[in-house]
């Protein structure tokens, strides 16, 4: 009995300090109003409603359970929050009537801090602000008083052929203002904080499992454009959103509410592509986008979802130099190409002063400061001084000249192409050994086969690659092959670009030691760099050398390495045709000695955008003997 | 070599900004405020090892005007523009129109943006006075232009 008596009464104190650790350890005003509220808001049972879900980011994580998405404890109100709608919101509730000596700056009361939570709040509760600590959040009203946001705009800076990886892209939006171009308007990013090792190999890892904590940045657009020390390089997607007053005014107070917040940087989640996707269903909730999504979003999917999801009003082109030297090339005479790019390298001007047609004239020296920028900025093949000498000298004659006006063309649009998911099965046919069915599964991203629309001609990156196969004599199915990584990255030359061109490719291969049905496997590394030229538009002719490594417990020394090349042929035959032919021959002098070749052809073709069938035939000389194989492929893109 | 891998690997993990070192805690002066400055007289910086001065914890200071700021300055935000932009507004104002010259105009709160870019362009020895001309230097001729 006393003991039954002494656990009550200590339960009873530990509820009333947890109860009273919430109210009595700040201090609220109009205590009665807002607990009032609490109880009403809990009656309509409002942190159940889908609006909440989207503004407190909760999701149904793998093992269904509600958490929101974001870890940063400043996000929430309650230190529940994370889990429990319910407690976040009677905080968040509680929160508008804190009292306003409690902060130490007009900034960090909670209702400043949450604005939309306060509109809508307010709007479900019909709250009388009157009572509470401010009747309105102060700071976000003033900068949308002072900035007059008009409509939002998706960017997407698409990839460029020395960095496949650019195909992952990245997004940021631009808040235009009523008062400012596009141009010198603010630009919302994600940025993450690296310290000390920015620039290492550790750094690069460390983003790939999550090392380190980003936030949102806020920076003029001109000066992001700038930023992206790929600029020569990069072309630009700008897509206007068709958001109206209300809905761009929610999703800046949301941008308020996610202000400072940490959010874990995961490369293959890469949330800060997944949180834009929260900001757009804060300003459209009617419109589903994040359930879209599970494990990871790659920035063009963004993209893509705006356009699905009905946001996207028009889209603008804005072409890097890169392109803008391409374009204008094509446009003028052959002489005029050679003159332009000779005065920019040499400072010579005088065959641009003896061109006789203004208009002409005009044209030729655009391109000479094009190239004169792009051999400066990009390049670096001059000093300061001399560029700017000759950029004078340039630009000070040009501005005697007409006005001239580019149309550059633009490509189809990054959004357009595939999906970036990718699954295949189909049948393979081998002259020594039994028929195969060969089934395959990719997350990201594009072939170097693939149809090429609304991607770069020649570049290619694989990330889990995984295939598998079905002996049908055997009825047996076994793990056939997996590249982890593989890029590529062929970017052709011609009298003034000048890259270089290169493979890198990793992961578990298929190998045969003792009997083509009996399939053994090795992991292997290989890199390759090369040159590529471009003998038409529509085709690529490469030849890359480098070293490849292999390692099995079948091999002497478990091991074999090797120097050796490659060479080969990617051309579009067609919109919809696609042509390789390839030859590699590499010769493995460490470790277990043997020499390896291959000559293969591909041929893929696609029956819509996401649907391809290709089919291949290839010779080679492998570990064990020779092989011809033959197959055909469907392959579907999600 | 080295180089190139390891620009290679960052570029695959990152396609984002970086930045080392600290945020700025009171950004209420406004970005208008903020230039990349380089050396006297250069007409194109390369932006490297300047971004930490921007990185601002907070996303909504004030971001136009002299609101906060200790020291007003006029045209801060055109002031930002000329000084970010240098080698692009040379090439517009050459032409006679272009983004940048627009936004300047725009900042400037000139209506007539082809009669602004017509005195621009008339006027372009007197603003770009020389090869080493400053950021400044260039600044002071355009408002002085502008002004008249």
């Amino acid at each position: 009995m006393g003991s039954k008596l002494f656990t009550i009464i200590t339960s009873l104190c530990f509820t009333t300090i947890l109860l009273a650790e919430d109210i009595t350890e700040k201090e609220y005003i109009h205590v009665k109003y807002m607990e009032s509220l609490v109880k009403k808001a809990n009656e309509k049972k409002l942190y159940e409603k889908e609006y909440w879900r989207i503004i407190v980011h909760y999701e149904k994580n793998w093992a269904f359970i509600t958490e929101s998405q974001v870890d940063d404890p400043n996000f929430f109100m309650s230190p529940e929050g994370k889990h429990n709608p319910q407690a976040e919101l009677d905080a968040t509730i509680r929160g508008f009537f804190l009292a306003p000596d409690e902060v130490k700056e007009r900034r960090d009361h909670p209702l400043e801090r949450f604005p939309l939570r306060f509109k809508w709040l307010c709007k479900e509760l019909n709250i009388d602000k009157t009572k509470t600590a401010y009747d309105h959040p102060k700071i976000i009203q003033d900068f949308i008083d002072d900035y007059e946001p008009d409509y939002i705009k998706l960017v997407f800076p698409s990839a460029y052929i020395n960095s496949p990886a650019s195909m992952f892209g990245h997004t940021l939006i631009i808040i235009k203002s009523k008062k400012k171009t596009d141009f010198s308007s603010i630009s919302i990013s994600w940025a993450a904080r690296a310290g000390a090792d920015v620039n290492s190999f550790i750094f690069a890892f460390k983003g790939l499992v999550g090392g380190y904590k980003g936030v949102y940045e806020n920076i003029p657009y001109y000066i992001k454009l700038q930023l992206y020390s790929d600029m020569s390089q990069r072309d630009i997607w700008e897509y206007k959103l068709n958001f109206n007053k209300d809905e761009v005014e929610n999703l800046i107070y949301h941008l308020r509410e996610l202000e400072g917040i940490n959010t874990d940087y995961y490369f293959f989640t890469d949330n800060c592509a997944y949180d834009l996707l929260f900001l757009f269903e804060a300003a459209r909730p009617s419109e589903k986008m994040t359930e879209d999504y599970t494990t990871h979003v790659i920035p063009i999917d963004i993209v893509r979802t705006a356009e699905d999801h009905h946001l996207i009003e028009s889209e603008k082109f804005r072409p890097s130099r890169a392109t803008q030297i391409q374009q204008m090339r094509e446009q003028l005479p052959p002489e005029n190409v050679k003159i332009a790019q000779d005065a920019a390298e040499t400072g010579d001007n005088t065959k641009l002063e003896a061109i006789e047609d203004p208009m002409l004239q005009a044209k030729t020296y655009d391109l000479a400061i094009t190239m004169l920028k792009y051999n400066y900025n990009k390049r670096q093949l001059m000093d300061k001084q001399t560029y700017q000498k000759r950029f004078f000298a340039l630009v000070r004659k040009k501005n005697k000249l007409p006005q001239t006006n580019w149309q550059y063309e633009p490509p189809i649009s990054p959004h357009k192409g595939h999906e970036t998911g990718r699954i295949s099965y189909g049948i393979q046919g081998r002259n020594n050994g039994h028929d195969l069915l060969m089934f395959s599964w990719t997350p990201a991203y594009h072939e170097l086969i693939a149809n090429q629309r609304g991607y770069q001609n020649g570049a290619e990156i694989q990330f889990l690659d995984t295939w598998f196969s079905y002996d049908i004599d055997d009825n047996e199915i076994q793990f056939d092959h997996v590249d982890f990584l593989k890029v590529t990255s062929l970017g052709p030359r011609d009298d003034f670009f000048k890259p270089y061109s290169w493979q890198a490719a990793f992961g578990v291969d298929n190998e045969y030691f003792k009997d083509y049905d009996d399939i053994n496997y090795e992991a292997y590394g290989q890199m390759t760099f090369g040159l590529t030229y471009a003998t038409n538009k529509e085709t690529l002719v490469y030849g890359l050398t480098g070293f490849d490594a292999r390692y099995s417990g079948y091999y002497k020394d478990n091991f074999a390495g090797a120097l050796g090349g490659k060479a080969g042929i990617l051309s579009n035959l067609n919109e919809l045709l696609r042509l390789s032919i390839e030859g590699n021959a590499f010769y493995y002098s460490l470790g277990d000695e043997h020499g390896r070749w291959e000559v293969r052809c591909d041929l893929g073709y696609a029956l819509t955008e996401d649907t391809e069938i290709r089919t291949y035939l290839s010779r080679e000389k492998d570990y064990m003997g020779h092989q011809t194989l033959y197959g055909l492929q469907m392959v579907h893109h999600f | 070599m080295k180089k190139m891998l390891t620009a290679m690997a960052c570029t695959l993990a990152l396609g984002t900004s970086v930045y080392a070192g600290p945020p700025k805690d009171n950004c209420g002066c406004g970005l208008g405020s903020i230039a990349f400055e380089g050396k006297e007289g250069l007409m194109s910086q390369t932006l490297a090892g300047t971004t930490n001065a921007l990185f601002c914890n907070q996303l909504f200071g004030i971001t136009t005007g002299t609101l906060g700021c200790e020291k007003a300055e006029e045209f801060m935000d055109a002031r930002a523009i000329i000084k970010n932009n240098m080698d692009q507004l040379a090439i517009d104002i050459s032409n006679g129109n272009g983004e940048v010259l627009e936004s300047l105009a725009t900042a400037l709160e000139i209506d007539n943006v082809d009669m602004f870019a017509n005195q621009l362009q008339d006027n372009f020895d007197k603003i770009y006075t020389s090869d080493e001309v400053t950021s400044e230097a260039v600044t002071e001729n355009i408002l002085g232009v502008a002004k008249s």
